[in-house]
This record gives structure tokens, C-alpha cells and sequence, in this order.
């Protein structure tokens, strides 16, 4: 199992690393063209739909960011759209978690396809972006998410007490919490006070301390661990609701791709939104 | 007749300067898709509130953050990029007709290739591009297709 779980993530990395670094942006974003739409297929599956109908919404998705390439969106200055999906993202999460499992599944599954659809490519148009921004910029939000789940992981083993949402993932510590953002907020003051020096560009968190000062650097780094969380509840709540342990097993060892990016989904447009108002 | 749009890599430069001024006075035939320089803060801001380009780019990290911080000031908030890739980004897009490259040295080099190979209408400025890198460079004119125009008089 370990054996498969590593091979997995050696793959992934062969194919991510280079995308990431490659001089032509084009070859990022075809690769995260693909994994949205593997994930927009998941997605529809998780919410009753099978066969064909989970291809169509999987080219639905493919379909929606196709067009969006194709219409120069990436590289457009787009604040208003980032407010909205930060605001739309903090609703969700809110009313999700207030409200529990069992409301999920009272939602129509056209609409809760629709709008996980929606929120799935609005991901790639931001991860997009904020590649074109600059690989250190990217970096530093994918690091965030990363950091904070590795401190909350390692904070809740140790003083895990008082869970977070034992009704949706049992694992899950308020100390865990806490640790994850001592992580973030030790990982946001460091990245904004370093020179910005060889790098490509500059990270989020030297935007922010350009812009708005240092009050924003931590305030943005709260934000983005409540909303790293807030991704994982939420799809750990739509797995729940329809009694699946994984999202798919397209990735052997690790379960399915939006297992691996369910914290990405809102922290990604979340961060442009940030990089935009900075 | 549709607007023929326009990269310019080094618009802080004197060619990259005369080209803004010849575009200028005629914005019925030309439009500024993109703008790339290398760390050139203020006039880059005036040249962005004036043409409104698409795209901006600055090759150098920390003068993109500060452009963006003077762009704000200035009520224009815009995308900034930044980096070799960014650069070889607007001079290959899709959106984009013309690429006049400006940029001296050898760092004009691979975003003029970029060009060259995306069959761009190519204005080249840059007279590194054909010492350092003649052959590739003609080859990858002719793989795609491009039109190369020199501006500079020592190629002529």
C-alpha cells in the first residue's frame, strides 16, 4: 500500500514538476486542464451521476475552461470576479458546516453539480493565474496549504482534544487547527519579510506587505487556513453524505483528485483575491 | 479595418519609447496588447495609464511588485507578471500580431525566438538575436513562418 502510495505521488511529480517549470505556461495549464476535468468527473459521481452523465459534466467542465483560455481570461485583471468567489466560497462554507450532512443531499443534485462545476474551473482560472503571475507567487500559495495541513496534522497527533466536526471528519482537532495556523502565520511573516531577490516574482504574502502592510500579511494567512479547512470539511461533508471513502481511485494509494486538491478549491481563488485588492 | 495589436519587449527603452510615439498617433490602426520591460517603475506606469495594454510585464520580481503598488496608487490596479517565461508569453500569444523587440543583449534573445517561432509579424531591434543566434534564429522564422522586419540600421 505504501509501495503504491509513493509510486503514485512519483508519477504525479514527474508530471507536475516540469509542467510547473516548464518556459511555456501553456503546458501548466493543459496539465491542470486535466486534472479539473478528472476532477468535474469525480464530482459529478459524488453527486449521483454515473456513467455518461458523469463524462458530460467532466466536459462540461473542460468545456468552461476551454472557453475561458480561449477568451484571454487568464492573464485579465479580474478583481470583482475574485471578490465574488472568495464571498460565494466563505457562504458555502458557512452555511455548509452550520447546517451538516444531511442537508446536502436536500440540495437538487443539478444544482449542486452546476455550482461545483462552477467553483472547479473558477480553481483553474486561478491557479492559472496565479501562475502566470509568477511560479514563486504560485508556490507560495500551494505552500501554504501544504504547511498548514502538515502543522495541523502534526499539532492535533500531540494535544488533539476537542474535536472540529466529529460528524463529518472525526479526525479533526480544533488543536490541529490551531497548529496549522501558528504554522501559517510563522510561514506568511518569514515569506513577506525575505528579499524577493533571483526569484521570478514575488510571493503573495510580499504583494500583501507591499500594499497593505503587515496587519493584512497575517490577516491573509488567517484567512487562507480557515479556508484550506473549510475546502477539506466540505468535500470530506460530500463524501460523507454519499457514504464514499475517496472521491475515485484514479490515483492508486492516494484515492482521487479532488482528495488532493479539496483544500486548493477555495484557498487558490481566495489567494487571487487577496493579490487583487493588495 | 481591425486594429492590428501590438507586443513591445523594452518599452522604456528609446526604440521602445519612439514605437509608443509612433503608435500613438495613430490609434485607429494600432492597439497595445502588451508591455514588457525591465525594472523601469514609473514610466512603465505612465506608458500602462496611457495605452492600457492587456498585459504588463516586468522581468525583473521586485519591480513588478512595486509597478503594482504605483499602478494602485494611480487608481489602475492590472495583473503584473513577471520573469522569462511572462516575457516569452507575450510574444507568442494568440492576441497579438506584432512583436517589436527592443530589449538589449542577449536577454532579448529567447522571447524574440518565441516570436519567431508563433509566425509573429516581428520587429526586430535587437541585433544580439542575429549575432548570437543567426541560424537558430532564421530557422525558427522560417518554422514559423514570421515576418521579420529589422529596425535597427546595423542589420541592413
Amino acid at each position: 500500500m505504501l509501495r503504491q502510495r509513493i509510486l503514485t505521488a512519483i508519477v504525479l511529480l514527474a508530471i507536475l514538476l516540469p509542467a510547473l517549470f516548464a518556459s511555456q505556461v501553456q503546458w501548466f495549464m493543459a496539465v491542470a486542464l486535466l486534472a479539473i476535468t478528472l476532477a468535474c468527473w469525480e464530482w459529478g459521481r459524488l453527486n449521483g451521476y454515473q456513467g455518461k452523465m458523469a463524462v458530460l459534466t467532466a466536459m462540461e467542465g473542460l468545456g468552461f475552461c476551454a472557453l475561458m483560455w480561449k477568451m484571454g481570461w487568464p492573464s485579465m485583471h479580474m478583481p470583482m470576479l475574485w471578490l465574488l468567489a472568495g464571498a460565494v466560497w466563505i457562504a458555502i462554507g458557512v452555511w455548509l458546516l452550520a447546517r451538516g450532512v444531511s442537508s446536502w443531499q436536500r440540495i437538487p443534485a443539478w444544482c449542486r453539480v452546476s455550482v461545483g462545476l462552477l467553483l472547479l474551473c473558477l480553481a483553474w482560472l486561478a491557479v492559472v493565474q496565479a501562475r502566470l503571475v509568477g511560479i514563486h507567487f504560485l508556490l507560495s500559495l500551494l505552500i501554504t496549504v501544504w504547511v498548514a495541513d502538515i502543522g495541523a496534522y502534526f499539532a492535533g497527533r500531540r494535544f488533539g482534544r476537542r474535536k472540529l466536526a466529529p460528524s463529518i471528519s472525526p479526525g479533526k482537532s480544533w488543536e490541529g487547527v490551531y497548529g496549522g495556523a501558528l504554522a501559517v502565520l510563522l510561514l506568511s511573516v518569514a515569506w513577506a519579510m525575505g528579499s524577493v531577490g533571483q526569484s521570478d516574482s514575488a510571493s503573495l504574502y510580499q504583494h500583501i506587505l507591499a500594499g497593505r502592510g503587515w496587519v493584512f500579511v497575517v490577516l491573509a494567512g488567517l484567512l487562507l487556513l480557515a479556508m484550506s479547512v473549510v475546502g477539506d470539511l466540505v468535500e470530506s461533508l460530500v463524501k460523507r453524505s454519499v457514504g464514499a471513502k475517496d472521491s475515485s481511485a484514479l490515483l492508486p494509494g492516494h484515492g482521487g483528485i479532488l482528495d488532493r486538491i479539496d483544500a486548493l478549491l477555495p484557498t487558490l481563488p481566495l489567494g487571487m483575491m487577496l493579490y487583487s485588492l493588495a | 479595418m481591425k486594429k492590428q495589436s501590438i507586443t513591445i519587449l523594452g518599452s522604456t527603452g528609446s526604440i521602445g519609447k519612439s514605437t509608443l510615439d509612433v503608435l500613438s498617433r495613430h490609434p485607429q490602426r494600432f492597439e497595445v496588447y502588451a508591455l514588457a520591460a525591465h525594472s523601469q517603475v514609473e514610466l512603465m506606469a505612465q506608458q500602462v495609464a496611457q495605452f492600457k495594454p492587456q498585459r504588463v510585464v516586468m522581468a525583473d520580481a521586485s519591480a513588478a511588485l512595486r509597478l503594482k503598488s504605483v499602478l494602485k496608487e494611480k487608481g489602475l490596479s492590472a495583473l503584473v507578471e513577471s520573469g522569462e517565461d511572462a516575457m516569452e508569453s507575450i510574444a507568442s500569444d494568440a492576441q497579438t500580431d506584432i512583436v517589436m523587440a527592443a530589449i538589449v543583449g542577449a536577454a532579448g534573445l529567447a522571447p524574440s525566438l518565441a516570436a519567431a517561432r508563433a509566425g509573429k509579424r516581428l520587429l526586430l531591434a535587437n541585433k544580439e538575436a542575429l549575432v548570437v543566434g543567426g541560424s537558430l534564429f532564421m530557422s525558427a522564422v522560417k518554422a514559423g513562418a514570421a515576418r521579420l522586419l529589422p529596425i535597427d540600421s546595423e542589420h541592413s
